[in-house]
């Protein structure tokens, strides 16, 4: 059995071989030529990675400064129990839309022997030494043959073990998900056998040679500890699955949604809950808002009331206006406020029984995550941080990135919905402000946000520097998106729309139904490419003086002349960076991609 | 259907109309009653401080998110003169380009990065100056194997080719100083300094030219210190720097500038950390009365605490300690530079305290 295979396997390679590299003279040439670039392009990345000259550590010992900034030790496990919570929803999400696929063995391994194919030709085209000092042409030898081989040892034993299992097993399938626990397992694992380089300081503080050392045990056990939270949420998540329990359908999105806006109210303004407050203050809120919300309700479904509400409605916005100028909460206002909104869309929305219960729903919901926020958001921050901002590195990089684009993607769309309105002074206010918006550079808008708004506003109005990035990124991001949308809108049949007004569909309707799903389904690639361009343009936030990821790495750290000293090392951080933002860009269009996939895409 | 659409726009409009002008009306009522910047930072608890956060030892972020460097230290010692706790700071990193209209539009208390003092600063953007901490100018930097060294002048750089960065003073200091002296240089002017200190190592530039400070600092990460020297002695250029404020704040402004004499008294006395305890107040009194040994009537009719001055030295240190910290791991002494005290023929000087 084994025998044939091989046998067949031969026959396939050279057949390849010969057809996809050496099918002419010339291909032959253009052959070699490439192998001699890459192998060329691959020594000249390794040497720079393992020459001496490299300060590695400089991103080991900074880790935290890149990721979180000047988050306070004390307060992690607010960081921990957070990251619990997402491997929570994630492994739940995981389980709950697993579609028990399975793969063969066969395909597995051959992806496995692919990688450690390459990882056996890297280690081979390794530089036995690099040149350290360009001028007078000094070598350092950083690869000894006995390690070159012993290297190659590993590898080899692998290659051979992987081989081993592909024959054997070759027509066994197994679980794809468990795949994945197998190699997320494979790395969990490591991080307890890897060493890294650590800066190691002497009994009088003096920085002293670096040492290889294995990663902290306060890293090592809270990942362990959450791979196994993971693998067991994927199971139960699994069960809630096949037990059919829809809630968790709905749940999971709001989640994800949510998610954020909790991280940041948790982590970040760490609030003052105070039993008092919440007792004197929010709960009362609750109910008033929840009162309000169910009689107008419960009045609207009777067919006999219906009459009575646009009186409703005037007598609600009448509400609202006086609020504003009474001397009462904040939150009050803010419930009056909605509660207006509530009145004003329930005729479109609550007009089924099944609406109108979901309605109720996403008001009890409203009303308690807006007070949450207000909560979290107005009163006093308990965090302290010694001097330097809370917010930087790459958890601003992301705080940015994510509210520019859950700001900008409504206020994009309704901006095109705009652009293309009838009405003309809806139209006009949305192309001047799209076409402002887009003449401008990013940086411009950056510095106006940061420098010239303060001049505008009155004395003593504050807005908080990341508050403003946030702004000005979605307002500049809206402008693109409403572009891309309209491209969308402008690819829709105009059948489409006499079809909704056929049915009797109303604008609201029309267009949250009929217009907008497939209009924001044929620009998907360039929505998600727009979310890209985001979270990459979020780096330019430096120059108003904020530490994003990118700034941290190319000026903070390389100016650190104190403590361990990492002067001049920007080679090093540049490249950790470019690393985390391919990793998180490239995922990104991969799940497009797959999204795309499963809407047909492209295929019809 | 249109009609009721454009009116809940409208309404949507006015509404945050409403909103915007409720909570700026509520701050401007607020800000009627005029308040001193000490008032200010007192009741807020804690002092913004304006700094770069990215200039080799004078304000760096290190790993834990902490700031070091001289111009933090400073930041450190006027908390620790106002609260008494030299921890209540809170940095604000800012860009050259944002630092005076952060401090003018009330962001910050007081600018402490790196910061010229100049005319046109001084006189027209309603700012103050306070007594400068570091004296700083342009100097150049060549090779040793170019025959240059550290007493060299600029008629020695005749013929060489010299890099600096654009859009700065540096370019026109050394075009002039060169054609003041006869020497023909040729001058390359790139975008940042980053990139000149990169032509000069690959060779493509001969000498690098810029603020002293930041040539030594260079020189130092890239442990060239026997390879390459910075000349000339006397810089080309002055470039003082020290804290910003602003000028409509006289008590304020006294507050900043006494923290500064303070360490310059303590450090001619030779008072520092270790010994502001153990030093004996009776037998010099001028830092009994800086120490607030004696009534300390001086401090309390600046606003601030009798003992204020004796937490700068006990929790900061004083002018030597700071600069010793912060600026000998690049490279940088005192000896012998415009930064020596005055007893020891440098420029740092205070006035007398009584």
């Amino acid at each position: 059995m084994i025998e044939a295979n091989t046998k067949v396997d031969y026959g396939v390679v050279k057949r390849w071989l010969k057809e996809n590299l050496f099918s002419s003279y010339s291909s032959v040439v253009l052959t070699f030529a490439s192998i001699f670039a890459l192998v060329a392009l691959f020594r000249g990345i390794i040497s720079f990675i393992i020459s001496p000259e490299r300060q590695w550590t400089a991103i080991t010992y900074n880790l935290q400064l890149y990721m979180v900034q000047a988050y306070p030790e004390s307060d992690f496990i607010r960081v921990w129990i957070t990251v619990g919570l997402v491997i929570v929803m994630f492994g739940l999400t995981w389980g709950y839309n697993s579609k028990n696929i399975r793969i063969t063995i066969n395909n597995a391994m051959d992806k496995l022997i692919k990688v450690f194919v390459v990882l056996f030709l890297l280690i081979l085209i390794t530089p036995t030494s690099v040149t350290t000092d360009k001028v007078q042409g000094i070598q350092e030898e950083v690869l000894q043959f006995n390690t070159r081989l012993l290297f190659l040892g590993y590898v080899t034993i692998l290659l051979v073990t992987v081989i081993f299992i592909k024959f054997k097993f070759s027509d066994k399938t197994v679980l794809r998900d468990l795949l994945s626990f197998a190699y997320l397992g494979f790395l969990i694992a490591s991080i307890w056998f890897i060493k890294v380089p650590t800066v190691v300081f002497d009994s009088t503080n003096v920085r002293v040679q670096d040492q290889y050392l294995p990663v902290a045990s306060s890293t090592t056990i809270p990942w362990t500890v959450l791979y196994f939270v993971l693998i067991g949420f994927y199971y139960l998540g699994k069960s809630f699955n096949s037990k059919q329990v829809i809630a968790l359908k709905r749940a999971i999105p709001a989640f994800w949604f949510l998610l954020p806006l909790l991280v940041v109210t948790w982590i970040y303004r760490k609030p003052d809950f105070s039993l008092v407050s919440i007792y004197s203050i929010d709960l009362p809120m609750v109910a008033v808002g929840l009162v309000l919300g169910y009689i107008s309700l419960f009045i609207f479904n009777q067919e006999k009331n219906k009459k009575y509400q646009k009186y409703f409605f005037y007598l609600t916005l009448a509400l609202f206006l006086v609020s504003l100028f009474l001397p009462i909460l904040r939150q009050l206002k803010i419930i009056f406020f909605l509660y207006f909104i509530l009145t004003s869309l329930s005729p479109y929305i609550s007009n089924t029984k099944e609406n109108s219960k979901n309605l109720l729903i996403v008001w009890t919901l409203s009303i308690s995550i807006i007070l949450f926020l207000m909560r979290g958001g107005t009163s006093e921050t308990l965090i302290e941080v010694p001097g330097s901002s809370i917010y930087g590195g790459f958890a601003l990089t992301w705080i940015i990135a994510y509210f520019g684009v859950l700001l900008s993607s409504p206020l994009g769309v309704l901006l095109a919905l705009g652009r293309t309105s009838k009405l003309p002074i809806v139209r006009i206010i949305c192309t001047t402000f799209i076409e402002l918006v887009r003449s401008v550079p990013f940086i411009t808008w950056l510095f106006f946000g940061s420098v010239m708004l303060s001049l505008f506003l009155p004395r003593g109005v504050e807005f908080d520097e990341v508050v403003r990035a946030i702004a000005v990124t979605a307002i500049f991001s809206s402008a693109y998106l409403a572009e891309n949308v309209r491209g969308g809108l402008q690819s829709i049949n105009k059948g489409q729309f006499e079809a909704a007004d056929a049915v009797g569909l109303n604008t609201i309707q029309r267009i949250s139904l009929i217009v907008l799903p497939q209009a924001l389904r044929a620009v998907i690639p360039t929505l998600v490419s727009q979310v890209i361009s985001l979270f990459k343009d979020t780096s330019l936030v430096a120059i108003v003086g904020l530490f994003d990821l990118l700034f941290v790495g190319i000026k903070v750290i390389p100016a650190q002349s104190q403590g361990a000293n990492f002067l001049g090392t920007v080679l090093e951080n540049i490249v950790f960076c470019a690393i985390l933002y391919w990793v998180f860009t490239y995922s990104f269009s991969r799940r497009s991609m797959k999204i795309e996939k499963r809407l047909g895409l492209g295929e019809r | 259907m249109n009609k009721k659409a454009i009116v809940s726009l409208l309404v949507l409009a006015l509404v945050a109309v409403a909103c915007a002008t409720d909570t700026a009306e509520e701050a401007a009522v607020e800000e009627v009653v005029a308040k001193t910047t000490l008032d200010t930072v007192k009741e807020r608890g804690f002092l913004k401080c304006g700094v770069s956060g990215t200039a080799v030892a004078f304000s760096e972020t290190q790993a834990d998110g902490s700031v070091t460097g001289i111009d933090a230290d400073y930041c450190y010692a006027i908390a620790a003169a106002v609260f008494g706790d030299y921890s209540k700071v809170e940095f604000t990193a800012l860009t050259a380009a944002e630092r005076f209209t952060a401090l003018s539009s009330g962001e910050v208390d007081v600018l402490i990065r790196n910061t010229t003092w100049t005319q046109s600063r001084d006189t027209e953007l309603g700012l103050d100056f306070g007594p400068t901490t570091y004296f700083d100018g342009q100097q150049l930097m060549g090779r040793n194997s170019d025959g240059l060294s550290a007493s060299s002048t600029l008629k020695d750089i005749d013929g060489l080719k010299v890099c600096t960065n654009a859009g700065t003073t540096t370019e026109k200091n050394i075009t002039e100083g060169a054609r003041l002296v006869g020497a023909s240089i040729v001058l390359e002017t790139v975008e940042t300094f980053a990139e000149a200190m990169e032509k000069f190592k690959a060779g493509a530039c001969d000498i690098v030219t810029t603020d002293g400070s930041a040539l030594v600092g260079n020189r130092a990460s890239e442990g060239a210190l026997n390879d390459w020297s910075i000349f000339p002695s006397t810089p080309i250029s002055k470039e003082p720097l020290g804290p910003v404020y602003r000028s409509n704040d006289s008590q304020w402004g006294d507050i900043v500038n006494w923290v500064v004499y303070a360490t310059f008294i303590a450090d001619e006395y030779g008072v520092g950390r270790s010994n502001v305890d153990s030093f004996d107040y009776d037998a010099n009194p001028e830092m009994g009365r800086l120490t607030g040994k004696n009534d300390g009537q001086l401090q309390t009719v600046m606003g601030l605490s009798a003992d204020a001055f004796y937490n700068v030295i006990k929790q900061v240190g004083n002018y030597d300690e700071i600069y010793s910290k912060n600026l000998n791991p690049v490279g940088l002494y005192r000896e012998g530079s415009a930064n020596a005290s005055w007893t020891d023929g440098g420029l740092i000087y205070s006035p007398p305290a009584r």
